[in-house]
């Protein structure tokens, strides 16, 4: 049983029209003058952060649902746990293009486009979220590694436990330390503008909407592996 | 097309004009093609929704 299958309907439904919202509004609103390539760009903040978000929560609930496993040892628990971080990688990759494209334009628009640098300047949250990401996708080759279901079970889920410690440092703490050019780093020429609430009106919907879409995608994986498993 | 002028088009076409995603004359333009993207997701996923329903409600009753 999902713990959220009362919820099911509604998150569908909000997952279609607060995207179609976002997307339409986002795209065709009116945005304040910033300067330079920021102008137009800024959009990007109505999916590129809510994709971060999701990835948190998935990696939040396949935490979470990895403690389970190690209490009750259940399959279902370890199903739901890997299933929430396969998509909560889904959406890092998600975020992490669509940060590459929009630091493109934004941060290093001088550089020509056949130059690596162009692409990828080492910028510390940048850097330590393909971290994150590179030790999630050990979690999945470790899986692969054990045959033994019981005994995959519980080391898997001691690793998602690990892994996910690693996450918020990695994400939030090391590059508040470090600085470099995201929202938080000393560098940051945009650090003291809050957000505006003609941006809140679309950037809070895109959130949920981003949100109510990765609990669809995690129902259905969900859903399908129980079938595939049967 | 090479990877310059490729990604020139879409991003940046010169030092002096912002690439076509991101001009604001060419909006309509990309949003045309984003909803039909994400109709396109919509459409997948609530087929494949329907799809798990039927295969779930067929291995209930096998089951039985």
């Amino acid at each position: 049983m999902l713990p959220f299958a009362a919820f099911r309907r509604i998150y569908k439904i909000s997952a279609g029209v607060l995207l179609s919202y976002a997307l339409i509004a986002g795209l065709l609103t009116t945005l304040p003058d910033m300067g330079g390539n920021m102008a137009q760009t800024s959009r990007n903040v109505f999916y590129h952060v809510p994709q971060w978000f999701c990835l948190y929560l998935m990696m939040g609930i396949s935490f979470f649902y990895s403690i389970r496993v190690l209490r009750f040892n259940r399959k279902e628990d370890d199903l739901i746990a890997f299933a929430s971080a396969r998509l909560g990688l889904f959406f890092g990759l998600l975020g992490l293009s669509t940060g590459i494209l929009w630091s493109r334009v934004t941060w290093r628009e001088t550089i020509a486009s056949n130059d690596i640098s162009a692409w990828w300047g080492w910028d510390p949250k940048q850097t330590l979220l393909v971290i994150a990401l590179m030790i999630y996708l050990a979690y999945f080759i470790l899986r692969g590694t054990v045959e033994e279901v019981s005994l995959k079970h519980k080391i898997s889920a001691v690793y998602n436990i690990f892994a996910c410690a690693c996450l918020i440092p990695l994400t939030y703490i090391m590059p508040r330390i470090l600085g470099g050019l995201h929202p938080g780093g000393e560098s940051n020429p945009l650090d003291n503008i809050s957000m505006s609430n003609d941006f809140r009106l679309i950037f809070y919907p895109s959130v949920l909407g981003f949100i109510c879409l990765a609990l669809w995608l995690l129902e259905l994986n969900i859903r399908f592996s129980r079938i595939s498993n049967k | 097309m090479n990877l310059n002028s490729f990604t020139g088009l879409l991003l940046q076409a010169d030092a002096a004009s912002t690439g076509l995603l991101f001009r604001s004359d060419k909006i309509y333009a990309v949003l045309g093609v984003m909803l039909i993207v994400w109709g396109a997701v919509l459409f997948s996923l609530i087929r494949i929704d329907l799809k798990l329903k039927k295969l779930e409600e067929k291995k209930a009753s096998d089951s039985k």
